[in-house]
């Protein structure tokens, strides 16, 4: 009984150990964005004075709301395109019965794109949408954010399928359903969590994309979070930190969201029981 | 005969649903990502220079430039102990974040922590960058005040030596480990509950079990996780350019860094692009491990 | 057709000109009482008065035929932060008065650099006036990225101070217009200035006593000199101004790398020294430092921090001397940003007429209260000004002596050899002499290819 109580209360510091640590900076970014610029100087670990300053000349200023709308189409347009396109290509790869001699190669190519520094791609990329003349659209960066996440995808979700027994499948088809049903039916909602982990990280590395935005944006209107983040810190000048935090607490804000909100499906899948007997 | 006519049309049903399924993606691929390659293979050839006009074939004299150049050598050095030191401890921290929030039995605490320690890596990196830049001032920087009140030794953090790249790479930990974890954590929810319990029925003690159910079980998506987080640690950029820019006496230049300086913002394409092939085989070669088991 | 179009514009900018001057009378009237007695709030009405003296040298304009606009929209591609805000805050007026629309695309300096490099392989280029540092001009103009701005009518006035016009030419003509004043200052911490004995800007007259504040506030147990040591680009730049002053500088008049020189080696030499009493630091940090009596010197930018009266820091002129009594150079560094337009913009034109608007005397006095630092003695030496912004007498000289970094295409990789170079000197992974014959070397490879 007393080993429990030892057990429960080193489990307990270790979580509020975890916890500082993993949220202090965030914290910080808090208690920098809601104080006027004169108290950063001297730093205390919690805001002497509060205003609400920063955000609205974020706002009404540096026009925020711009590059906010354009973050949220990029990323919930791509999003929505690689998860049906990956988790279409990840299931033909694991399933054996879809055999196909170019299998290997594909997978090996696949894994070669996630590999591929963006260098190696943005330049010739930008001739490409030059000459299609998509340049002054958002597609280019649509493009972008599914080149980076579908290999992703790909590779996350194929391990998940592998782990699913073939069996299962194999019984529903006797059963007399059709692969499209199987897979919508049968499969998907086997590896919900998954999907529900990789949505996470895509929409994570498409909300933060900044390698190729910043070749492919063309006009201030299409600017992105983290284009407008990147042009509020300036080596001439001196930083101004509190709106740079503001800006960093805004742009954490639509993934928190989003995680909250794909968490409740994560939980969803697991105790939809199939997994966990 | 009869049923051997029902199996054809069955495996070409398949064969259609499996066309349906995958032609779209690799179609996608194919375009977005062959056409650049060819170019970029065709560049790392040429003298490739944004501005200039005109574009010339000088062989393998980017390639021989790189590999006799000290900077980039170098840089393959620090990208070498970045990636080992960054890889290493964010899949051990990750592994124990997650064996963590899996031991808690209270649903909703267990939520709830999943989404706070997932935050770190919510924030973009440029935020992350800035962040982190605030608390380690050597002026206004709260650890460091922290350290002084302490007693303890204070450095320059960005501006030693000794500390910019450990800096560097205890930043990138700090990011990605949620990453990590969020895999990890997935994974571990796919690992049969009644594995547990027969473990228990034959007496096996909680390391026990990690050792032999739960490590077993999220194999794949473990090596899954070290390799992701390497290939993405090898290409460490943005953090770098924004904390260090690469000094102090070049000791945190990385290789895409490097290329950045040398091949990028001098507009030299064609150099570059011989640099972006090289880090491209590297990467192969240390993954080619894992690889040859994925692709089988 | 033509001919329509264009006598329809100018009839409209005429009307445009016309009713702007006249609402700017009354304006003008209470301007002069007004700047008098607003001292440190930003006083609008000296703008306003010089809106309507610039409307009236447009509408001269005007009657030359030159001035057009259908509403087409120009983009501007700027280096974000006061200098993108400065030319913000004068657009509205141009769109009335031009009858032409804008969009601004705010960048940091490496991103400006390769965007504009990137759309000028385009035949339609997507901007149609760029802020351009003095030291791409040659990489630019060497591959026509850049329009001739005297082929289309513009041409620098006297005004502007003489030596930040130096790169703006290539064979014979004008390619770009400087715009924002900005050149390494001094920046140093008043109280421990004074404690060894410096008690004035005007008295730090050489290196020398650069190295004597340095030296006092390390022995009072503070960081002396503080550079930045982040960057190849910010570790070079912040020692120019001590290469300069031992008369050494990176290249010859062949474009020649000479690094490896005397003056170069006394010049590093010193320089080693004068680090070893402070640290390297993030700009943020420097500037913190100084301020907080931290730190004693650093070389700067006037943008960084706006002395007055009653703050702890502030900033002189790089005098250019060794040792006191000493020969002196032009010893401050450009980073100028100048006005440019792309070859293949679409609305070439109206650019240019947006470079002369905002290149005009009056609109270049007006952006003052903005933070805008124009380089013409009109706004530098103006006595309302002057009154006002104390500092801008130091900006000016420093202007006056300041020497632009080398205009040649390879300066970017040049300052990341010689930048890299230099960190492995000053943090003791080279001795000076290895490290510069190395950066020798290298650059002349360089600058032979």
């Amino acid at each position: 009984m007393r080993g429990h109580v030892i057990k429960n209360s080193l489990k307990l510091l270790f979580g509020a150990l975890l916890l500082i640590i993993s949220l202090f900076p965030v914290y910080w970014l808090f208690v920098m964005a809601v104080q006027p610029s004169e108290n950063l100087k001297t730093p205390c670990l919690y805001p002497a004075a509060f205003t609400a300053d920063n955000f609205i000349s974020l706002f009404a200023e540096s026009g925020f709301l711009q590059p906010l709308k354009n973050s949220v189409i990029i990323t919930l347009i791509s999003l929505l395109f690689s998860l049906t396109f990956g988790l279409a290509a990840a299931y033909i790869l694991a399933r054996r019965r879809f055999s196909n001699r170019w299998k290997s190669g594909l997978s090996f190519y696949i894994l070669i794109i996630r590999i591929l520094p963006p260098v190696a791609f943005t330049i010739p990329l930008y001739t490409m949408f030059n000459r299609t003349g998509t340049l002054k659209t958002l597609f280019p960066m649509i493009m972008a954010c599914i080149l980076i996440n579908l290999p992703m995808i790909i590779w996350f979700i194929l391990g998940f399928f592998r782990q699913l027994p073939e069996e299962v499948e194999e019984s529903a088809m006797i059963d007399g359903a059709t692969e499209w049903q199987l897979y919508c039916r049968i499969v998907l909602p086997l590896v919900l969590p998954g999907i529900a982990a990789v949505a996470m990280l895509s929409f994570m590395s498409a909300w933060n994309e900044y390698t190729y935005s910043i070749i492919f944006v063309q006009s201030p209107q299409k600017y992105t979070i983290p284009l407008a983040l990147a042009a509020l810190n300036s080596e001439d000048n001196l930083t101004n930190f509190g709106l740079v935090s503001a800006a960093g607490l805004i742009s954490m804000l639509p993934a928190a969201l989003f995680v909250i909100f794909a968490q409740n499906y994560l939980i969803a899948g697991l105790s939809s029981g199939a997994v966990k007997d | 005969m009869k049923a051997e006519g029902r199996i054809t049309t069955a495996s070409g049903n398949r064969r259609r649903f499996a066309t349906a399924m995958a032609a779209p993606p690799f179609v996608i691929l194919a375009v977005m990502t062959a056409y650049p390659l060819i170019f970029t293979v065709l560049y790392s050839f040429t003298n490739f220079q944004l501005l200039r006009k005109t574009v010339k074939f000088v062989g393998l004299k980017n390639y021989i430039k790189l590999f006799t150049n000290e900077y980039f050598l170098q840089s393959i050095g620090v990208t070498v102990k970045f990636t080992v030191f960054a890889v290493l401890f964010e899949v051990a921290v990750g592994f124990i974040m997650a064996l963590f929030v899996e031991s808690i039995h209270r649903e909703r605490t267990a939520k709830i922590l999943r989404v706070l320690l997932l935050v770190p890596y919510l924030l973009p990196s440029v935020t992350v960058a800035l962040s982190w830049r605030m608390m380690l001032s050597p002026n206004y920087g709260i650890i460091n005040r922290t350290l002084e009140a302490l007693r303890l030794p204070v450095y320059n953090w960005f501006s030693d030596l000794h500390t910019a790249l450990p800096m560097l790479i205890l930043i990138d930990i700090w990011q990605n480990a949620p990453f990590v974890f969020l895999l990890l954590y997935a994974a571990m929810q796919s690992v049969p509950q009644s594995q547990y319990e027969a473990a228990r029925m034959d007496g096996a003690s909680y390391v026990q079990q990690v050792r032999f159910i739960t490590v077993p079980g999220i194999a794949p998506v473990l090596a899954l996780c070290a390799l992701l987080r390497t290939i993405d640690s090898f290409r460490i950029f943005d953090k770098v350019n924004l904390l260090t820019g690469g000094g102090p006496a070049n000791s945190t230049t990385t290789i895409t860094q490097y290329l950045y300086a040398y091949g990028i913002k001098n507009l030299k394409f064609g150099f570059g692009s011989a640099g972006a092939i090289i880090m491209t085989l590297i990467v192969l070669v240390l993954s080619c491990l894992y690889i040859k088991k994925a692709v089988k | 057709m033509k001919m329509k179009k264009v006598t329809a514009l100018v009839l409209s900018g005429m009307l445009a000109a016309g009713v702007l001057a006249g609402c700017g009378s009354s304006d003008g009237a209470a301007a002069p009482a007004a700047s008098a007695d607003t001292q440190s709030a930003p006083a609008k009405a000296p703008a306003a008065a010089s809106t309507e003296a610039a409307a009236e040298s447009t509408s001269q304009a005007s009657e030359g035929g030159e001035v057009k606009g259908d509403g087409q929209t120009l983009t501007l591609a700027l280096r974000s932060g006061t200098y993108a805000d400065v030319i913000k805050d004068c657009l509205p007026d141009f769109e009335s008065k031009y009858n032409a629309k804008t969009e601004v695309l705010e960048l940091s300096e490496d991103d400006l650099h390769s965007k504009v490099a990137l759309d000028a392989s385009n035949s339609d280029g997507s901007y149609d006036l760029a802020m351009v540092d003095g030291s791409w001009m040659a990489e630019y103009t060497e591959n026509g990225v850049l329009l001739p701005l005297s082929d289309y009518g513009y041409e620098l006035d006297d005004d502007i101070i003489p030596a930040t016009t130096t790169i703006c030419y290539s064979d014979d003509k004008l390619y770009l217009a400087p715009y924002y004043g900005n050149v390494t200052v001094l920046l140093y911490n008043k109280q421990l200035a004074a404690d060894a004995d410096y008690d004035s800007g005007d008295k730090i007259a050489s290196l020398d006593d650069i190295k004597k504040i340095a030296d006092s506030a390390k022995a009072a147990g503070k960081k002396g000199f503080i550079y930045r040591g982040d960057t190849p680009n910010n570790t070079v730049v912040d020692f120019l101004p001590v290469l300069l002053s031992y008369g050494g500088w990176v290249i010859d008049e062949n474009n020649q790398p000479t690094v490896n020189t005397d003056e170069f080696k006394k010049a590093m030499d010193f320089y080693k020294e004068l680090v070893a009493t402070g640290e390297a630091q993030e700009k943020d940090d420097l500037i913190a430092s100084v301020d907080q009596g931290n730190g004693a010197l650093g070389v700067g930018w006037p943008g960084w921090y706006t002395p007055t009266a009653d703050t702890t820091a502030d900033y002189c002129a790089i005098t250019g001397a060794v040792e006191a009594g000493g020969e002196t150079h032009n010893a401050n560094v450009y980073g100028v940003w100048t006005l440019g337009v792309p070859a293949n913009s679409q609305n070439k034109e109206l650019a240019v007429e947006l470079v002369k608007y905002l290149m005009d005397k009056d609109v270049q006095l007006s952006t003052i209260d903005n933070g805008g630092v124009p380089c013409r003695y009109s706004s530098l030496q103006n006595a309302d000004v002057l009154a006002r912004y104390p500092q801008y007498k130091v900006v000016c000289q420093a202007l006056e002596g300041g020497v632009y970094r080398p205009v040649i295409s390879q300066w970017t990789d040049f300052y990341t050899i010689l930048g890299t170079e230099m960190g492995n000197i000053l943090n003791d992974q080279k001795t000076t002499e290895e490290g510069l014959a190395d950066a020798q070397s290298q650059l002349e490879e360089l600058m032979s290819e």
